[in-house]
């Protein structure tokens, strides 16, 4: 087994915890009952892992096994990732073509390796007619580096394409045009969600471009990094009454009502940055509360003008 | 305006499809996940919306079966619901549904089955006429 191969696992196995490693193992499918009967997993992790090197060893190991482990593993931890949506769009007059995996992962992995020579192409299907395709990146003069790969997935029955955001971003327009190649459709379009999207292709959102607007204005607000630690807002209000309903006894009432209203969390920032992509509210939310943090204040005078 | 209408287009094979519309998308999600847990015989699709009209941009399948999530603790939640349902066709309506989610699940996926047509001897149109008369079962009866 190639030094950098037993190198590559040896990481990839370090990453999972105690006790999700069986688990992980099993869905691998590379060792076998046997092997993995022989290990004690109570050890202390070095030496299990250690022991799984050898075993790796004993069964020649290739690359393209690492790999596999590597697209289990980030399957289990999917949702540490942060994940750019790709829609693909049909030209006009474009037929729906019948989608064969078989042909899609060998035109995929030609198209990458005739523009790219130093490419690792993985692939592993998953039950809802999904593909994850995993791709490490080299350059003309240098080998695949294995430890900052990009994930694509796949669902072939949509024209959704889920790509996790990778520091080597200049590879995205290569992978672009290879969907582009294989499907024969207008470009891509990219629409960066940032949300925990459940990537059940059974469960489809009607209201994308929605989610989009609200998260843009909740990010346009409250900005990216965490908000100021609050517990509480405090309005007092010396407002006339305002009501919709005709001949409410209080809406003849000249006089301001005088009331006070409390808002108190344990993070009451981030709960307010919470309300409209959680749905309970309406983006924008009301300047009086979005304007806590500019005006560095937060009780409030508030009088009819 | 667009209008939703029972019946008007064209069922896809064995494949039954629900819309939940709701302002809480966890909630939607959640109500998804445990429908899709059940075990069915017909393929599931589950859309989520927020509200109604859906955008008209997109191609989708027949629509089996609307379910409007309400959370009544939410003045903004029932305001959505109201304007959505002007949307919808009166003779959508089948009743209401409450309960733990998981019960309510596995009644949403049997009357989904029912109105997808994917249970022989009842059909959507039994549905509708056995549940506005009142000597036929409620909701909770199915």
């Amino acid at each position: 087994m190639d030094e950098t191969v037993a190198e590559f696992i040896k990481r990839t196995i370090l990453k999972i915890p105690l006790n999700e490693l069986t688990t992980i193992l099993k869905a691998w499918d590379f060792l076998s009952e046997n092997q993995l009967q022989t290990v004690n997993f109570r050890q202390r992790k070095e030496s299990v892992v250690q022991h799984l090197i050898h075993l790796c060893e004993e069964k020649r190991a290739s690359l393209n096994d690492a790999a596999l482990l590597d697209i289990i593993y980030t399957q289990f931890h999917q949702h540490q990732k942060v994940w750019d949506v790709f829609q693909m769009s049909k030209g006009p007059g474009e037929d729906v073509d019948l989608f064969d995996m078989k042909q899609f992962k060998n035109s995929f992995k030609k198209i990458l390796q005739r523009a790219l020579k130093n490419v690792t192409v993985s692939f592993r299907e998953t039950e809802e007619n999904a593909v994850w395709i995993r791709i490490a990146w080299g350059t003309q003069y240098t080998k695949p580096n294995q430890y900052k790969p990009t994930y694509v997935v796949y669902y072939s029955q949509t024209p959704y394409a889920f790509k996790s955001s990778s520091t080597l971003r200049r590879n995205t327009p290569l992978l672009g045009q290879t969907f582009e190649t294989h499907n024969s459709a207008t470009p891509l379009q990219e629409r960066s969600l940032g949300l925990d999207i459940n990537m059940d292709s059974r469960i489809i959102h009607e209201n994308i471009v929605e989610k989009e607007r609200v998260q843009r204005i909740t990010q346009e607000t409250f900005g990216d990094y965490p908000q100021p630690q609050l517990e509480f807002a405090q309005y007092k209000l010396e407002t006339k009454f305002k009501s919709d309903l005709n001949g409410s006894i209080l809406a003849e009432r000249e006089e301001p009502l005088r009331c006070l209203i409390k808002f108190s969390s344990p993070h009451l920032l981030e709960a307010l940055k919470s309300l409209a992509p959680a749905g309970i509210a309406d983006a924008p939310l009301s300047p009086l509360l979005t304007c806590i943090p500019n005006k560095r204040k937060n009780y409030f005078k508030i009088r009819d003008k | 305006m667009s209008v939703l209408r029972p019946l008007d287009k064209l069922p896809s094979l064995n494949t039954a499809t629900i819309l939940l519309v709701g302002t809480e998308d966890a909630l939607l999600q959640q109500l998804a996940d445990s429908m899709l847990k059940e075990d069915c015989a017909s393929e599931l699709k589950v859309h989520l919306a927020k509200s109604l009209p859906l955008p008209s941009s997109v191609n989708r399948p027949r629509i089996d079966l609307i379910v409007f999530v309400v959370n009544l603790h939410s003045k903004y939640s029932l305001q959505n619901t109201e304007e959505s349902l002007r949307h919808v066709d009166a003779s959508f309506f089948l009743g209401k549904v409450e309960g733990f989610r998981a019960t309510m699940a596995q009644r949403l996926v049997r009357m989904l089955q029912i109105c997808a047509g994917h249970v022989p001897g009842v059909s959507a149109l039994n549905l509708l006429s056995l549940l506005r008369s009142s000597e036929g079962p409620s909701l909770e009866d199915l």
